[in-house]
Formats: structure tokens, C-alpha cells, sequence
């Protein structure tokens, strides 16, 4: 959590050093944090086993002028066990991303725009349960991660930008084998997300 | 020399055996508990574990999940995939018996039951009805 906020502080810290720069140059990379809410939807292992908390998502985005935008980001949540039932006699797990991303940056006025996103990347559950000496065990249910995301943009001081996001992500477990008479789906999950990003241009 | 290079094949070997879970695949164990008298057992206690030891290959035992028996000593177990030697555990002092005679004699005694995958391909195992005694 310390680094979030020391991470939050750069990024105000470097949008005030930016606008000691040149106003004439255009900005060519875009840095962001978002701090979300998730929820996973769906008859699936992984929604009826955990309860998302915290999500964080960092990213780091090319301008290739007219709106456009691509480049990769890195996304983590942590959970809480709702249910040991369908994933084993598990007591933490963590879902981890990274991949590309690419958004249009469509302005409603001065102040305000609109941003559709694209987004496709890894997605890996990592599990944790304990041997009979204490120690945590760790496994990991591999997948694919395809989203959309839809964000409101107020330009919050010349370089600094402020962002109220929505996020959906289908994750495909393209490895995983499962028994057809299970009563939940182990193949594919649902998680949707809520929150803030702060972004700063350069 | 030769004995760090033996200390370091015995370390080697440990962390090379050490137990690999994998949450890429998923089985399930289903069955009923019968006692002697072939009524059902329910709210009885399972568990699906993992374990290995041998030589030079310290012990490790893993629960992989828990269940409990309904009300007609129906099971199902969801629990993932092991590198190692995975069977259904009854409660430490119950067995699982497969026949017994006029005189009441009890063979074949089980106190866990294989769930090795090799034998399921489907990732699917149906034990149908299991017998199970409280040990004398």
C-alpha cells in the first residue's frame, strides 16, 4: 500500500516537473495508476471460490497522435476466500496481469474527454495453501485475459489527469483440464472492475 | 569433495521431489459411506491429500480440500492436481473394508483410497459405495 501512495506522489510530482517543459511540445508518453474494486461474475471456480479486494494497475502508454494510444500494463488484486469447494483447501490468492493495451482519447471539452480501451494480456491466479511443516505452497491457474474499459478523463492541472474507469475482463484457462460433470465451469472467468486512475503526460 | 558433491545430489534430489501442485487441473472425487449394516454415514469427515517420502526425500503431506458426507452419506470433492500420490483419507480410525463374512470378519482393509490420475482420464472419479468401520 506505501508504495501505491509513494508511487501516487511521483506521479504528481513528475506532472508539476512537466510543465516546465516546452507547452509547444506534444506529449509522447502517457504514465498511469489505477486503484480498483473487482468483481468477479459468472458459474465459474474462480467467483464462487474468491472475493476480490484492492486491484492496482500501472501502465505506461506511446502517443501515436490523433487520439491514439498503445502500450502495456501490469495489473494485481488481492483476495479474500469465499469458498474452498471447487479450488482446494487454499488460505490466500493473488491474480496477476500484463499485457497491451491501446485507447482513443475522444475530448467532450477543454477539461473533460471520454477514452474507449482495448486490452489483452496474461492472466495468473496464484494460489497458496500450507504442507504439514507450515510451509505455503504455491500453484497457479494459467490464462488469457481480453478487455474493454471505458474511462471519463478531467484534466485535472495542465499534465495531470484524473480518471473515473470501468473495466470488464474475459479470462480463458486455455491449459486447463477439468471434469465435464463438475458443477461449475473451470474454463473461463468474468471480472469486472470500478475505481480511479491518475495519469501524468510527457 | 566427495562429500559435497554427494550433499549437493541430496539436495538436488529433495527439491527436484518436492511436491508440484497444479491449478491447471482439476478432479473430482464423489461416493457414499455405508456402515455395516448398509446404512448411510452422514456428516462425515474427508479429506484429499497429497504426500511423498522415500530416501533422501524428506516427508511432506498436503491437504488438497475437505468434504463432508450429506444426509444420504452422498460426497463430491473438487481439489487440484498433484506431482505426487493423491488418495481420499477417511477419518484417522475408520477403514474402509471390501467384503465380510457370516462371522463377521472384515477383509480387505483400506484406510485411504487411490486417487491417482493416471487411472481417470477424465479428471472424474465415482468410488460408488464405500463401506467404511470404526476400528476396534
Amino acid at each position: 500500500m506505501i508504495k501505491i501512495f509513494n508511487f501516487l506522489f511521483l506521479l504528481i510530482s513528475l506532472s508539476g516537473f512537466s510543465q516546465l517543459k516546452d507547452s509547444i511540445t506534444e506529449n509522447k508518453l502517457e504514465l498511469g495508476i489505477s486503484l480498483k474494486k473487482d468483481f468477479y461474475s459468472g458459474a465459474n471456480f474462480i467467483n464462487k471460490s474468491l472475493q476480490p479486494q484492492l486491484n492496482y494497475e500501472i501502465d505506461m502508454l506511446y502517443n501515436l497522435n490523433k487520439g491514439y494510444w498503445v502500450g502495456f500494463s501490469y495489473f494485481r488484486n488481492w483476495n479474500s476466500i469465499k469458498s474452498t469447494e471447487y479450488i482446494g483447501d487454499i488460505n490466500n490468492a493473488t491474480l496477476t496481469g500484463l499485457g497491451i493495451k491501446g485507447k482513443k482519447i475522444v475530448p467532450i471539452d477543454q477539461k473533460w474527454s471520454f477514452i474507449p480501451q482495448l486490452n489483452i494480456g496474461s492472466a495468473i491466479f496464484k494460489y497458496s495453501l500450507r504442507n504439514t511443516e507450515g510451509n505455503q505452497k504455491n500453484f497457479t491457474t494459467d490464462g488469457v485475459a481480453i478487455g474493454i474499459e471505458s474511462a471519463i478523463r478531467y484534466n485535472a492541472q495542465k499534465d495531470f489527469y484524473i480518471e473515473l474507469v470501468g473495466a470488464y475482463r474475459h479470462i480463458f484457462f486455455q491449459n486447463m483440464k477439468a471434469p465435464s460433470h463438475a458443477s461449475v465451469n473451470y474454463y473461463a472467468t468474468e471480472l469486472m472492475s470500478i475505481g480511479t486512475r491518475f495519469s501524468v503526460d510527457f | 569433495m566427495k562429500i559435497i558433491l554427494l550433499l549437493l545430489l541430496v539436495v538436488f534430489i529433495a527439491i527436484s521431489c518436492e511436491i508440484q501442485l497444479d491449478g491447471n487441473r482439476f478432479y473430482t472425487v464423489q461416493g457414499k459411506l455405508l456402515d455395516t449394516t448398509n446404512q448411510p454415514i452422514k456428516n462425515h469427515h474427508l479429506q484429499v491429500i497429497t504426500s511423498k517420502g522415500a530416501l533422501f526425500d524428506p516427508y511432506e503431506r498436503i491437504i488438497l480440500n475437505n468434504g463432508y458426507t450429506n444426509e444420504n452419506g452422498y460426497f463430491k470433492i473438487y481439489y487440484p492436481g498433484s506431482s505426487h500420490h493423491t488418495y481420499l483419507d477417511f477419518e484417522p480410525e475408520f477403514y474402509k473394508y471390501d467384503s465380510i463374512s457370516s462371522d463377521g470378519h472384515v477383509y480387505g482393509y483400506h484406510t485411504e483410497i487411490e486417487l491417482d490420475d493416471e487411472n481417470y482420464p477424465e479428471n472424474y472419479i465415482d468410488l460408488g459405495n464405500l463401506k467404511i468401520k470404526k476400528e476396534n
